[in-house]
């Protein structure tokens, strides 16, 4: 799978993309959301991780990028995040077309858990693949 | 009124059929009067007619043959011998002679006595010479007599007559006749007189006869020198007596009429006579009978229909006054029961059972009163309660207000109790007075200028108004003035209501004094209430900034714990940085360990605080206690297997519960860390368990160990945040002292209470109950 990492920490980026590529993945990361959205528009990713608390600007200004330019469907999106975001309000970004959330610190486990999931929407939606 | 007219229709009745039948009665009366008096008049007139003529004719007829019965006489042979011889000789011849004459003439009278019968008789006879001297008598004593100067002598000269006279109370019949000679030259000069007098018998016959004269009626004569010369029915010896001056007699010697009327006889009474007159003979003869005698059956007649009238009359009006009070009577009933109902009295029934137009009007007027009592019943309670309602109206407004009437004038016409009692003038001193003399002075005249204007034009004036009472106090009303409007919509009476507010004002203005008194301390506190607000805002700022790190602060602490926890995994994962040593997995162990329990001391943090502000949020939903205790068994059993503890799950199977879950687990962890951090070394045990409670539809979940316990004096403030049981700097157990803090605040968020059962050296059971539907 392909998979875009974006969290403004380089300790995090770095484990995702040195874990995940020993077991197959190919990870691009970056620790800025605008220099993210524009690998977006460049490359077509599986599944997207999305700090939400990042300094300039945020995971939820990505967010916002995406439904103005209508992008938010492209590949499915699982927020990354420590930040004391309520339940209510991750509902509330779901029904906006994010795929889920991940509080950090994440497990190991939990974290193949959720490629795992993810692989299954790629597999079920080729289109989302392009 | 009504009194005077109802007998008078009685007596107009009465007095209608009195007048009719007296009409009638008298037109009859009259009609039958006249024809029965003319009846009787011309039956009267025409007997009398036939009296008068008839007698009359007979008296003629007789006096007519006495004289050609003298004449007779005059003419005898032997007479007129006698009176020639001694007419020639002029003297009386020898006594010889005259003695022969003498006898003769005896014998003559008597043989003319003899052919007179007894229809006359002779009483005296005389012979007279032309020269009045007496030739011969039968009474002797007159012989020689001279008659020359005697109006008799002088008459019977002229012609033949009759003549009544009276001598020696005796009536007598005269006849006078000439003598004439009997040799042809001297047969028309008398030669003498020939004079009888006879009785009157035959003549009284004829007037004395009265068959035919009813009762009073009579027949007589008078001669020229009115007087009678028949006999009366009335006065005795009435015969050359009575004089007879009346009417007939006058218009028979005056102008020779006959008369037939009704006038006054000699006695002076009326009566109806008919005159027959012999002017030519010097009588007049009367026919005459009372008017009283002829119409005296008029009068009974008269008295007879009077009587009958007064019968019939009295019958009429007996009849006329029973019909009357047969038609009044119901009338009067009627009168008096609208008597009644004109005093009020509308209980009177009317009781007339007749079935003429007076039944049907009285059928229709007790129907009319029964509706008008039954309208005035109604009216009248209407009136009553509205007159109660008034009466309250009027009581509690009095009771409660003070109240003052004006006419449109603005003249006091009534003043209630309380009216006096507050202006201290007593009703006299009031009514008719103009509300001014309550004035204070305290108003503008623009203020009583502007209430008068708004309420002579018919609204409504409220305000409050000082008025000064009668000894100089003065007192504030509030007042409302109400005009009343006529029929044209202008005011006619006004009536104040008021109000006592002197005391309100008083108050009022000595809150103003206070107020202007405070002023300045109000301001004051005006400046810490301002300070304090600001304080409270720096507050508000700096607990904003307080959540805000500590938000902050969990973002910042769990980010790094991130790749450290990550790492950790990886290297535990051969497959992706190759294999580890023993000693080196222990080690990693040992890091990732210490961080979890750094990112749970930071997630009660978090959690305390958002207790503290009340905002932790729940998700409800449904699940199995069964899967929940398998998830912390899948949590917990590696490190519990690690400490050597034995680990117990109890569990009614499939209780279902719906509830937050995470939240739940979460308390069970809290509680779960506690007694692992608490049992002994060695031989450490720790129960979970799940039980339903049917009664209270409750699920008590419990954790139970075997580790110290804990004393009383401090069981009750396990449940505070950052309580620590052992404060000691040399504590051996670690941890925030958050954990119970936020279980007890998650139980009671989810409807549930938690507590604690335990004993020093007796192990603690930690329970918490939560409803079976959240």
């Amino acid at each position: 799978m392909k998979l875009l990492v974006i969290d403004d920490s380089p300790d995090i980026t770095d484990l995702f993309v040195k874990v995940l590529s020993t077991i197959g993945h190919e990870v691009v990361a970056t620790d800025n959301g605008k220099e993210g959205l524009d690998i977006m528009n460049k490359q077509k990713f599986d599944a997207l991780f999305l700090d939400i608390a990042m300094p300039d600007f945020s995971g939820l200004d990505v967010i916002d990028s995406l439904l103005k330019n209508g992008k938010i469907n492209d590949s499915p999106i699982v927020l990354f995040t420590a930040s004391s975001i309520t339940d209510a309000e991750v509902n509330d970004l779901i029904r906006k077309g994010v795929h889920s959330c991940i509080r950090k610190p994440v497990r190991i486990e939990t974290l193949f858990g959720k490629i795992d999931e993810l692989s299954h929407v790629h597999s079920s939606e080729p289109s989302a693949a392009k | 009124m009504i009194q005077s007219i109802l007998p008078s229709i009685n007596s107009k009745i009465v007095a209608l059929s009195l007048l009719i039948s007296l009409a009638a009665l008298i037109t009859i009366s009259l009609i039958s009067f006249i024809a029965a008096h003319n009846l009787l008049k011309e039956r009267v007139e025409d007997q009398l007619i036939s009296e008068s003529t008839g007698r009359g004719a007979a008296v003629r007829s007789l006096i007519e043959t006495r004289i050609q019965q003298v004449n007779l006489l005059g003419t005898n042979d032997i007479i007129q011998n006698i009176v020639s011889q001694l007419y020639q000789n002029k003297t009386v011849g020898s006594s010889r002679d005259i003695v022969i004459y003498e006898n003769n003439f005896q014998k003559e009278v008597e043989s003319f006595q003899q052919v007179l019968g007894k229809s006359a008789i002779l009483e005296n006879v005389k012979v007279i010479r032309i020269d009045g001297k007496v030739l011969m008598s039968t009474d002797p004593s007159e012989k020689g007599r001279n008659y020359s100067d005697n109006f008799k002598f002088k008459r019977g000269l002229a012609g033949p007559f009759v003549y009544f006279d009276f001598n020696n109370n005796k009536r007598e019949t005269i006849v006078t006749v000439p003598i004439v000679g009997s040799s042809n030259n001297e047969a028309s000069i008398p030669i003498g007189v020939i004079i009888a007098t006879m009785d009157t018998d035959t003549f009284d016959q004829i007037l004395l006869n009265r068959k035919g004269l009813g009762e009073t009626g009579e027949v007589y004569l008078v001669n020229q020198n009115k007087k009678m010369i028949s006999e009366s029915r009335f006065i005795e010896n009435a015969a050359f007596r009575q004089t007879v001056d009346t009417l007939p007699v006058r218009e028979c010697f005056e102008k020779g009429k006959e008369i037939n009327a009704i006038y006054n006889d000699y006695r002076t009474i009326p009566i109806v006579g008919f005159s027959y007159c012999a002017k030519d003979l010097g009588l007049v003869l009367l026919a005459e009978i009372d008017e009283a005698e002829i119409f005296g059956p008029i009068t009974q007649l008269r008295n007879q229909i009077i009587a009958t009238s007064i019968v019939i009359s009295a019958v009429v009006v007996g009849i006329a006054f029973y019909v009357s009070r047969t038609i009044s009577r119901p009338i009067v009933q009627l009168r008096n029961v609208v008597d009644r109902i004109s005093k009020g009295d509308y209980n009177y029934r009317v009781d007339i059972k007749s079935s003429d137009e007076i039944g049907h009007l009285a059928q229709h007027f007790d129907q009319m009163r029964l509706s008008v009592l039954e309208t005035n019943m109604n009216l009248n309670k209407l009136v009553q309660e509205r007159t109660k309602e008034l009466t309250d109206m009027t009581n509690a407004l009095d009771a409660t207000a003070i109240v003052l009437v004006t006419d449109k004038d603005g003249r006091i016409t009534k003043v209630n109790q309380k009216f006096v009692e507050i202006s201290k003038y007593c009703d006299e001193e009031l009514i008719g007075q103009n509300p001014r003399i309550l004035k204070s002075g305290y108003h503008s005249p623009d203020f009583f200028e502007k209430m008068w204007k708004t309420i002579s034009r018919g609204d409504i004036f409220e305000g409050e108004i000082k008025n000064k009472e009668k000894y100089g106090s003065y007192y504030w009303v509030k007042t409302t003035i109400v005009p009343f409007l006529d029929e044209n919509r202008q005011p006619n009476q006004y009536i104040a209501i008021q109000n006592d507010i002197t005391s309100l004002k008083k108050i009022q203005s000595e809150l103003q004094e206070a107020l202007k008194r405070d002023k300045q301390s109000a301001e004051i506190i005006k400046r810490h209430v301002e300070e304090l607000k600001k304080t409270n805002i720096e507050l508000r700022r700096t607990d904003k900034l307080k959540e805000e790190f500590l938000s902050m602060t969990s973002h910042e602490l769990k980010t790094p714990l991130t790749p450290i926890i990550g790492w950790c995994g990886a290297l535990k994962t051969p497959r992706i940085l190759g294999d580890l040593t023993p000693s080196q997995r222990t080690a990693i162990d040992t890091i990732e360990s210490n961080a979890v329990k750094l990112e749970k001391m930071v997630s009660d943090m978090l959690d305390a605080h958002k207790l503290e502000l009340n905002e932790i949020k729940f998700n409800i939903g449904e699940f199995q206690v069964d899967n929940l205790f398998s998830k912390i068994k899948k949590d917990f059993e590696p490190l519990l297997r690690e400490k050597k503890i034995q680990f117990i799950i109890r569990a009614e199977p499939s209780i279902k519960l719906k509830s937050d879950e995470s939240r739940i687990l979460q308390v069970l962890s809290a509680l779960l860390y506690n007694s692992i951090d608490f049992v002994p070394r060695q031989g450490g045990r720790i129960e979970i368990t799940a039980e339903y409670k049917e009664n209270d539809n409750n699920i008590i979940f419990g954790v139970k160990d075997n580790g110290p316990g804990i004393s009383k004096d401090k069981q009750k403030f396990l449940f505070k945040k950052f309580y620590q049981v052992d404060t000691s700097l040399t504590r051996k157990h670690g941890g925030t002292g958050l954990g119970l803090a936020i279980s007890k605040g998650i139980v009671t968020g989810l409807g549930g209470n938690i507590w604690v059962e335990t004993e020093e050296g007796k192990g603690s059971s930690f329970y918490f109950s939560l409803p079976k539907n959240y």
